[in-house]
């Protein structure tokens, strides 16, 4: 069995119809015979190029925020101050490391339910809002949105209890969209619904162009569009990462899910609608 | 804003009886010298920076532990020594009573391959503000899992004034 194979959890490959030829979703070809799955795996895996990519951009970043650090001692990567160029440049190191680390993640990440460190470590969750609303408005091109209004209406004291990390990215990747995707000067609503003692369902809301195929939203390489900003890997992304999140929190119910609704709107627009259900708070 | 008057008196205290630190890492610009001066003047004066770990300092940190390790996974070692910075973390786990802090530019890599330590560095990218924040992060929950009440009660009263400085 090929190195890569024998990490995989999810032997989609076992999964596929007879005489299907693909590729599966960590870099490996196979061809299903009916009886035996042949595969070959690259000789340069995806994976181990995503791997060292990381490793060595990981260095290059980090010179970036250090001397950006000596410009302004007091530049953090939590909290973005769009007046100050020295925090500008750590916001963009910011974009770049989420960036890479989906591309590692996508490629090499496995779920494993051995984690045992930092899960109960609490992150305040209008911070993350206010940091990606701003980090995301940094790119500007003129595929991407323009004067995004946010409007959040989550209670300041609001902290996410359990695996921040992951959800701070989940958070990111819709943050991101909403400043692909909306129409150029409209708001976009982000709202947390306290559903019981210790869970929150958070709401984005933000208005765009009708999604066509947008049942088809969360699959691997979903582009609504050609001319599309994105290369339809985020959701994807944040649902694998939804996936990790139930396999370390060890539920029987009210799991985490990412759902969205799409309503027509007039003139050509849409409301789209994401929830994160059953968050911890 | 500070509070200058708490800020300096609970630096001073913490300088009294402060918790040692190692931090190893191979690449200098992680953990790296403007970040220590600041944490030195932010109270945090007993931190000694290493790039790998020779059979001395393993040794020193058996025999005279830190009370916190910071360690990152890959680079630190030589193969006779160990076969990286995770066989080392184990290692002072099980056999010192150090805090054991893991880090690495693999986040999600360094997950799923993890033993039992007591913290993770998830975001290597760091200003040197951010470096004090986790540091204080870290330092706290060294205090509430690895310190009896009484030990190093000059060091928790001023770290408890200057973490209230800074939160003014």
């Amino acid at each position: 069995m090929l190195d890569i194979c024998i990490r995989c959890p999810s032997k989609d490959c076992e999964k596929s119809k007879i005489e299907t030829f693909d590729f599966c979703q960590y870099g490996v070809a196979f061809y299903n015979t009916g009886s035996i799955i042949k595969k070959k795996e690259e000789s340069v895996t995806l994976r181990h190029i995503s791997h060292n990519l990381r490793h060595e951009l990981n260095k290059v970043l980090q010179t970036i925020v250090a001397e950006a650090s000596l410009i302004d001692p007091n530049v953090s990567t939590k909290r973005i101050d769009l007046d100050n160029p020295a925090s500008k440049i750590v916001g963009a190191t910011v974009i770049i490391d989420q960036f890479i680390e989906m591309i590692a993640g996508v490629n090499e990440f496995h779920p494993s339910s051995h984690y045992s460190a930092n899960l109960d470590k609490k992150t305040n969750l209008i911070k993350i809002l206010d940091k990606y609303s701003k980090v995301f408005s940094l790119i500007v091109n003129t595929r991407r949105s323009k004067n995004i209004n946010f409007n959040f209406e989550v209670d300041k004291k609001t902290d996410i209890t359990f695996a921040s990390h992951i959800i701070e990215y989940i958070i990111s990747i819709m943050i991101d969209n909403i400043w692909k995707y909306s129409i150029d000067g409209s708001t976009a609503t982000v709202s947390s619904i306290k559903i019981n003692t210790s869970d929150i369902n958070l709401k984005f809301i933000n208005i765009s162009r009708p999604i066509l195929d947008s049942e088809m939203i969360f699959e691997k390489g979903f582009q609504s569009r050609n001319d599309s900003e994105g290369f339809g890997y985020g959701l994807y992304w944040a649902q694998v990462l939804v996936q990790y999140y139930n396999e370390l929190s060890k539920r029987d119910s009210d799991l985490l899910e990412l759902t969205h609704e799409q309503n027509l709107l007039e003139n050509e627009q849409a409301k789209q609608t994401f929830i994160i259900r059953n968050l911890r708070s | 804003m500070k509070h200058k008057p708490l800020n300096g008196l609970g630096k001073l205290l913490m300088k009294i009886d402060n918790v040692s630190i190692c931090i190893i890492d191979d690449e200098d610009v992680y953990f790296n010298k403007a970040m220590l001066n600041t944490a030195k003047n932010s109270g945090f004066n007993e931190i000694d920076r290493y790039s790998k770990i020779d059979y001395a300092l393993l040794d020193r940190l058996q025999k005279n532990p830190y009370d916190i390790v910071v360690l990152d996974v890959q680079g630190i070692t030589e193969p006779s020594i160990a076969k990286d910075g995770m066989q080392i973390a184990s290692l002072l786990s099980r056999t010192t009573c150090s805090y054991i802090v893991i880090t690495s530019a693999h986040q999600f890599h360094l997950i799923n391959d993890m033993t039992k330590v007591d913290y993770i560095m998830e975001n290597k990218i760091q200003t040197t503000a951010d470096f004090i924040d986790e540091l204080i992060e870290i330092v706290d929950d060294f205090i509430s899992k690895k310190t009896s009440f009484y030990k190093k009660i000059i060091f928790k009263i001023g770290f408890s004034m200057f973490k209230k400085s800074i939160s003014q």
